[in-house]
């Protein structure tokens, strides 16, 4: 067990890693444009000491457009927060749409790079189970990951949510699944090793293009702790 | 002389701006969100800079680079990036990139870049002007 977490968190080094240079990019557009935006606000104070009238509708909106990134920014570090602290939680009873909603926040830029929309219907009401959030966040993102290179020509990824009485259920789709590039190996053995230490299981059903990956209610055995 | 620059970024909010404040200090500028659009924009006109963000959807910025450089190896490209890495800088430049920059920039820094491309650029036609003419006395033998 110890050998196969070393081998897990191995992974999940190089998933933080790029998880967090994608969120730091986004923050330095954010703040290229705010920096940008103040600059203009300069530039028209410069400008009134010359002589020219200023247009005071036109600062007002500029401020406001200045705060309207201020609050992108700050919605950008929150998740970063809620991301970094996930790999510090232990075990524990978590709510599956509020990590599927991180990982889609977490993932929007390397669908954005590849002009892909995700269109997920994550449920209003609760889905707990008992999990590694930041296993789980590898996890899924892994799976969105391989989604977004068998995504069709319309560009567009679904995800829905389903609760059974032992697991619950994400779904993405439509894919291409039989046309995939990597001959059906998929989930590889670090995917299975992943799933199999949060007791999940990730299931492609070529017939309807879905890939599916379930969570069990609750973990049965200790398994990986990455809190300890 | 004005410095006719175009600019690409797929952040709208961040080229009107910053356009807005480029004409501000004189210069000509042009604006797309599209690297597509960019390719086409500057086969059919000429700049004298082109600013270029390293990543954006649809294309990759080395991707543009590359395919603008192609058509126009003496075009005067920017480049504008997150994180400048030491490698991507390598990569840029290797690919003929005039210079580059990381985001967010004084636009004291920008214009100075560009003041230089242009300059590097008005020398590039010097030289080409002065082989064409030495190239045309050669055969007509005066």
């Amino acid at each position: 067990m110890e050998n196969e977490f070393y081998m897990i968190a191995g992974r999940g080094l190089p998933f933080f890693g790029k998880i967090t240079a994608s969120i730091s990019h986004e923050l330095k557009n954010a703040l290229a444009v705010i920096n940008e935006k103040a600059g203009l606000l300069e530039d028209f104070a410069v400008m009134a000491n010359s002589g020219t009238p200023l247009d005071l509708q036109r600062m007002e909106s500029l401020a406001g457009e200045i705060i309207k990134h201020i609050g992108r920014a700050n919605d950008i570090i929150r998740t970063l927060n809620v991301f970094a602290h996930s790999a510090e939680e232990p075990l524990k009873t978590a709510d599956l749409t509020e990590i599927l909603a991180l990982v889609i926040r977490l993932c929007s830029r390397f669908a954005d790079m590849k002009s892909i929309t995700i269109a997920p219907k994550i449920p209003t009401d609760p889905m707990t189970i008992q999990t590694h959030p930041f296993f789980a966040e590898h996890l899924i993102c892994q799976c969105l990951t391989v989604a977004m290179d068998w995504v069709g020509m319309d560009k567009n990824i679904e995800i829905d949510m389903e609760n059974t009485p032992d697991d619950v259920r994400i779904h993405i789709f439509p894919l291409y699944i039989a046309k995939q590039t990597d001959n059906g190996s998929f989930p590889d053995k670090e995917t299975q090793m992943l799933a199999n230490a949060i007791h999940a299981r990730v299931e492609k059903n070529e017939a309807s293009n879905i890939l599916s990956l379930i969570f069990p209610r609750s973990i049965p055995s200790p398994g990986c702790n990455p809190g300890t | 002389m004005k410095e006719k620059v175009l600019l690409v970024d797929d952040e709208k909010d961040f080229i009107e701006t910053l356009s807005e404040r480029m004409k501000n200090r004189g210069m000509d500028v042009s604006a797309t969100t599209s690297p597509v659009e960019a390719l086409k924009m500057a086969e059919e006109e000429s700049y004298d800079v082109i600013i270029l963000d390293l990543k954006m959807p649809e294309m990759d910025g080395i991707e543009v680079l590359a395919a603008l450089k192609e058509k126009n190896p003496e075009l005067q490209v920017i480049l504008l990036t997150g994180h400048a890495t030491v490698e991507k800088g390598i990569e840029a430049m290797k690919l003929g990139a005039t210079d580059f920059l990381e985001k967010p920039f004084d636009i004291k820094d920008l214009s100075e870049k560009i003041k230089k491309a242009h300059t590097q650029k008005m020398i590039i036609v010097e030289k080409r002007t002065q082989e064409k003419i030495k190239q045309i006395i050669q055969e007509k033998g005066w």
